[in-house]
């Protein structure tokens, strides 16, 4: 039990809205059928009546999603959505599934679509269209089959018409080049590739359909578009039953496309993005810079890389190794040797470091420019690994220093400092650019000595090694990790439908030892994945 | 949003030249917003100034005068970067944020949401930013009056979350400011730069691309979800507002000075030069006639994500500008008190430079300036101790001559509201009314 609940009252996890309670799943389909039900372990929930299924607002693409859906429809990798207007997150991840659209954001898609299109026909014709435009049925097969893979399924018969006319018409004025760069351009701008279009013909809960669940299983996977293999078992009619839709998730995350995923999940989980662009009092931290930012970054990206897609892809390794992936900067940075490789393993002092919570990018992005964050830091490891959900500071408070022991103190402030501060302390052996120094400026001892409150096992622990150690094995931190996953995953905030499909994630994230990759296997053959709500 | 008066080639010189070296100076825009069809008579505009956090308390903000009303004789010790303008400011002290008491999104800040829109915000999540307003801003508002886009500008805002967006075009409609000055700058005036030939061939391409790109919007609606249709309506009326757009023959009348490109327009360190660099391009906007509605954000409500590390700009502390204020409001005195005054005078100097720009540019046969036909509203999100009490906001231009500046004008506990429907009356607009009619009593007796 928290020893603080009063923190929590009333705030459960966000519910943005329309649910269907346990059971909306039931019989929903003939030829699907909805997974089989374990009898649950939990506590409050109780599945017998088939799981639930969430409404889910319609996304736009992410950057990251518009970037490799380009590169591999395109063959194109100039990432021109880095300089798009940022993605609106949910849940603590890129969804763009509420704000509509706005000027500017059009305005950033018809530009790049214009340069995309003709760098296309300029450079790229070969591969793209592969024949002479004036030839015979030659632009009718480019627009079924490209169309097909823009728009993640094939093209109606009216579509195919309508595209060919803007063929024509542009072909007419401007000539075939111009004509092909057009068609490219208006797929390119279609709501039909920039959202996640899922239509709702029948009310209820429904399978998602099959195009529509061959986008989610590749989005998911690679943060990419189907590939034609994909779209061809969709069209087969492949991906109803689950052993199918196993085999296919279990390919995708097999090809490297997956490691998009994987480093995506993370950045945004440890929310390093814009690390390189931190503030650090140049005369305290000299050597921080944006070069320094960006290896930083970048080692975190490797490592759970090397973890999930080439080691032993455990939660705990993410959270205990003591080793790391480091270029010569990043090695000076932790005193270890510098690896013979730009980058490659390389082991780190077991007594100082242990995983995710000791990596320069996470200590660096959870501190001030002049001074550690107590509660920034421990706010990570509630939230994001625990799970829990801290309330927005009052109102009218003022508060004080970065780091001031009374907040703990003050009724006003400690219902929820004392959810975090504590477990920030114990990270004070790094300073703000994640430097490990057991002694401060005068030659005394940090005090290391931090409580995770409320969560058994962690009530007290000395510094990071032992925090890391210790909320590896914690249950909670195992659940809550299969409810970041899922968010994920399914772009929304889990709701009270979804407490079953969570249920059985956790059982199948323990069953298999913590493995990241069983997990988001369970993801994509759950309810919530396959199925959708419709008004 | 129709455009009556927007881009246009006509008279312009620009296309030839690559560097900055053959570009005219500001001063070459005397005359140039003259609207053709209008000779001799300047659009009024409306700009919005925005800067993070409280304007600290109202010891610091009121200017020394007695009463309710009085004639400004000087200004206080932060706005000193104002004193050359003080005859074009009306200082708008003590009202009230009321929204704030309707409120359930509980964050000290959610104010920044409220302060243009004069309406409780709409969230989608727990966090303290999961929100959008909901419904529009008092500059798109104006805007749409006057057939224009508004152009909205940001200096480093932060991501896409309530906490750093200030316009918004409707209910769950954020507009995402333009962040990086170069790019914004081509944005707007690239086009134009191109031959009239060229131009022509690109702007017909374009709406045959958008004529087929509207038809899968509208085969797209009726497969939809509610929450669907209604992204996908936006979608397409942003689509048909910019075919209207390239299907008008427009005109552009003045040679736009190009903003370097270089410099990191993300970097904290270089804050205050994407600031300025974005007050020009703004003013140059304004100035051409490309719009006559803008907005400049600077940083976003608390502006935690900058260090005023900017020695050059007469500010050096390596705290974020959050922790400054709240080390204000914490415990006043000392280094708190003098790290805050020195920010917000930095904020300060930031308005000055803008009042500047606009008063550099002429306007009018008897030394008439940009400044005089433009209302500025300085704004910002809360107030003293990040409640929404006793709250200073300013106007600054004459509003085509609708103000009368040079003043202050105390309207104690009335809502801000109320000086929304006063903006858009100086803009010419009868509204008696603005954001939630329930905290709303019309317009300020300016």
């Amino acid at each position: 039990m928290l020893a603080l609940s009063g923190c929590y009252s009333g705030m459960q996890d966000f519910d943005p809205g329309e649910t269907a309670g346990p059971g909306a799943a039931s019989g929903a389909s003939d030829d699907a059928p909805a997974e089989p039900t374990e009898p649950t372990a939990g506590e409050e929930v109780t599945c017998d009546g088939g799981p639930g299924v969430s409404a889910a607002p319609m996304r736009r693409l992410t950057g990251l999603e518009y970037d490799n859906t380009i590169r591999d429809l395109l063959h194109d990798d100039s990432r021109l959505a880095e300089g798009f207007q940022p993605d609106e997150e949910v849940g603590g991840f890129a969804a763009n599934s509420v704000g509509k659209l706005d000027k500017s954001q059009l305005d950033e898609y018809v530009a790049a679509a214009e340069e995309l299109a003709h760098s296309a026909v300029d450079e790229r014709w070969e591969r793209l269209v592969g024949c002479d435009a004036s030839g015979p049925g030659c632009v009718e097969s480019f627009v079924e089959g490209f169309g097909r893979r823009a728009f993640r399924r094939p093209l109606s018969t009216t579509e195919q018409a309508d595209y060919l006319e803007l063929y024509e018409d542009a072909t007419a004025e401007w000539g075939p080049t111009e004509g092909v760069a057009m068609v490219i351009q208006a797929m390119l701008l279609s709501p039909y590739f920039l959202y996640h279009v899922e239509p709702a013909d029948e009310p209820g809960v429904q399978p998602v359909s099959r195009f529509a669940l061959a986008s989610r299983l590749s989005y998911f996977a690679w943060a990419s578009m189907p590939d034609d293999e994909l779209l061809d078992a969709a069209e087969a009619g492949e991906l109803t039953q689950p052993e199918q839709v196993e085999q296919q998730i279990r390919r995708l995350l097999a090809d490297e496309r997956a490691a998009a995923t994987i480093t995506s999940f993370h950045r945004q989980w440890l929310h390093i993005q814009g690390l390189p662009e931190k503030v650090k009092d140049p005369t305290l931290f000299p050597a921080w810079n944006e070069s320094l930012g960006q290896s930083m970054e970048q080692e975190t990206l490797r490592f759970v890389d090397q973890v999930v897609r080439h080691g032993d892809g455990t939660l705990q390794t993410l959270l205990t190794a003591p080793w790391t992936v480091a270029d010569a900067t990043l090695a000076e940075h932790y005193g270890v040797p510098a690896p013979d490789e730009d980058w490659a393993v390389v082991p780190l002092p077991a007594d100082e470091r242990a995983g995710l919570l000791t990596h320069a990018s996470f200590l660096t992005s959870t501190a001030h420019a002049g001074e550690n964050s107590w509660a920034h830091r421990g706010k990570f490891v509630r939230e994001k690994m625990l799970c829990h959900v801290l309330p927005p500071p009052p109102m009218n408070v003022g508060s004080n220093e970065p780091n001031d022991p009374s907040r703990l103190e003050d009724p006003n402030c400690n219902f929820c400092h004392l959810q975090m501060d504590p477990i920030g302390i114990g990270l004070d052996a790094y300073n703000p650019i994640g430097i490990f120094g057991p002694e401060g400026p005068d030659g005394e001892t940090i005090s290391t000595e931090g409580q995770v409150l409320g969560v058994e096992g962690l009530e007290s622990f000395d510094g990071a090694v032992e925090l890391a150690t210790a909320l590896a094995k914690a249950p909670q931190v195992h659940d809550c990790m299969a409810k970041q996953w899922f968010r994920y995953g399914v772009r929304r905030v889990d709701t009270e439908a979804d407490a079953c499909t969570l249920e059985q994630l956790r059982g199948t994230f323990a069953e298999s030892g913590q493995d990241i990759q069983e997990l988001m296997v369970a993801i994509a053959l759950s309810t919530a994945f396959r199925y959708q709500l419709n008004e | 949003m129709h455009r009556h008066n927007p881009l246009s080639r006509r008279g312009f010189l620009g296309g030839a030249c690559a560097g900055l070296s053959c570009l005219p100076m500001m001063s070459n825009l005397i005359g140039r917003a003259v609207r053709a069809a209008d000779e001799g008579v300047f659009a009024k505009r409306l700009l919005v100034f925005f800067t993070p956090n409280e304007p600290i308390d109202r010891d610091h903000w009121k200017p020394e005068g007695s009463g309710g009303e009085f004639a400004l004789t000087s200004l206080p010790q932060m706005m000193r970067g104002l004193e050359p303008h003080m005859q074009d400011l009306v200082l708008v002290g003590d009202l009230d944020m009321k929204t704030r008491d309707k409120e359930t999104h509980g964050a000290g800040h959610v104010g920044i949401g409220h302060m243009l829109t004069g309406r409780v915000v709409s969230p989608y999540g727990s966090g303290n930013g999961d929100f959008w307003a909901s419904g529009i801003s008092v500059d798109q508002h104006v805007a749409n009056h006057l057939g224009v886009d508004a152009l909205t500008l940001g200096v480093i805002p932060g991501g896409a979350s309530g906490n750093s967006r200030i316009s918004y075009t409707g209910a769950d409609e954020p507009v995402h400011p333009l962040a990086s000055p170069d790019e914004a700058f081509d944005s707007l005036f690239q086009d134009a730069m191109l031959p009239p030939d060229e131009l022509a061939a690109l702007r017909a391409r374009r709406l045959s691309v958008l004529d087929r790109v509207a038809g899968d919007l509208r085969s797209l609606d009726s497969r939809l979800p509610s929450e669907a249709r209604d992204k996908i309506d936006v979608h397409l009326g942003l689509v048909r507002d910019l075919e209207d757009k390239l299907a008008q023959d427009t005109l552009i009348t003045c040679e736009p000075e190009p903003i370097a490109s270089g410099p990191n327009y993300e970097a904290n360190n270089n804050f205050p030069l994407t600031a300025q660099r974005q007050i020009d391009l703004m003013v140059q906007a304004l100035a051409c006639g490309i719009t006559d509605v803008g907005s400049l954000q600077l940083g976003n409500t608390g502006a935690g994500h900058l260090t005023p590390l900017w020695p050059d700009y007469g500010v050096d502390i390596n705290k974020d500008c959050h922790n400054i204020a709240h080390d204000y409001n914490q415990g006043a005195g000392g280094a708190a008190t003098e790290n805050r005054v020195a920010l917000e005078t930095f904020f300060f100097d930031m308005f000055g430079y803008l009042l500047d720009r606009l008063a550099a540019v002429p306007e009018g046969p008897d030394g008439e300036r940009l400044l005089d036909n433009t209302l500025v509203l300085w704004c910002k999100n809360i107030g003293y101790n990040h409640a929404g009490r006793e709250m200073l906001y300013m106007l600054a231009g004459g509003a085509g001559g609708a103000l009368q500046t040079g003043r202050f004008v105390s309207f104690d506990g009335r809502p801000h509201n109320d000086l929304l429907v006063s903006v858009c009356n100086l803009m010419g607009m009868d509204d008696t009314t603005f954001g939630d009619p329930e905290l709303c009593n019309g317009a300020l007796p300016l």
